[in-house]
């Protein structure tokens, strides 16, 4: 279940349309290490995960990158909104705009449309969580060369660099809950043996 | 449409405090038993609920928790986020 609130996470207010920042900045709404991926990662892998403070770990996330998502389609529909014909051809968003004129559809950079499978949800929390990690260093590192483009724009700089920051922090908090996974499991389970399906039917056969 | 300075203010202010909850969420989601978060989580969530409250009476709401009104329907009249502050 959740609940709406009529305020974005970290305030956009981009005063210069940009296509061409729109164009690369899109990736992170459905590109392969967006937020939209990272929300459906952590919102899909909660229901068969263990423990359930991991799972609580998970949906708290995965909320929070539904707020991210709504961040990074205020920043591209800002940067579009007030952009003029010649722009548009000038760009190269023309392409874009074609199949969506200024609608905001879930694609990577480079067209390529959002896919379930920029993600995992395997059933096997150790599994999960070394994916969960590694998205968000992905994240990060998209940030990262995000911010080398738009660095001369403040107006766009200052929400990536909060969306940026938030990558490190999911990466803390899932290393933690891979701890308290770990812990949790069989002392005689050194290398961390599929800990979600074969556990519990060890404890269903007795 | 332009907004008045007081609004953007406590706004702004509601996201600094909501900020600090959630990444008191998180740290204690991994760390249940941490005392001083836990005191400054309570501490904080008191301060932004009422901060919440005194926004929506005066602006509008930003829930619809917060939406009751006897005249209007005021949670459809509501600015859209994403649109930006000017």
């Amino acid at each position: 279940m959740w609940n709406y609130e009529k305020r974005l996470q970290f305030p956009v207010n981009i005063h210069e349309p940009n296509a061409k920042l729109a164009q690369a900045i899109i990736s992170q709404f459905g590109g392969p290490d967006g937020e939209l991926a990272a929300s459906m990662r952590y919102l899909s892998q909660k229901f068969a995960t263990p423990y359930k403070e991991v799972a609580g770990l998970l949906n708290d996330i995965g909320t929070e990158e539904l707020a991210h998502l709504e961040m990074v389609g205020a920043i591209v529909y800002q940067l579009t909104k007030n952009l003029s014909q010649e722009e548009i051809e000038k760009s190269g968003f023309d392409k874009y705009y074609v199949d969506h004129t200024l609608g905001l559809w879930p694609q990577a950079a480079g067209g390529i449309p959002f896919n379930a499978c920029e993600f995992q949800s395997k059933g096997d929390i150790i599994t999960d969580l070394f994916e969960d990690m590694a998205a968000e260093q992905k994240a990060r590192t998209t940030y990262d060369n995000i911010l080398r483009l738009v660095k001369d724009c403040p107006d766009v700089c200052a929400p990536i660099k909060f969306l940026r920051q938030r990558e490190i922090v999911h990466f803390q908090r899932f290393g933690e809950a891979l701890r308290m996974t770990t812990e949790k499991l069989d002392s005689k389970n050194f290398y961390a043996f599929n800990p979600g399906f074969d556990c519990s039917q060890c404890q269903k056969n007795g | 449409m332009s907004r008045c300075s007081e609004e953007i203010r406590m706004l702004n202010d509601i996201g600094i405090l909501d900020f600090v909850l959630t990444e008191l969420t998180l740290f204690l989601d991994t760390h249940p038993q941490e005392q001083a978060a836990m005191e400054q989580f309570n501490h904080y969530a008191r301060i932004r609920d009422n901060m919440t409250r005194d926004f929506s009476k005066m602006y509008y709401p930003l829930t619809k928790d917060l939406a009751q009104s006897t005249t209007e329907w005021r949670w459809g009249g509501a600015p859209l986020p994403w649109e930006g502050d000017c």
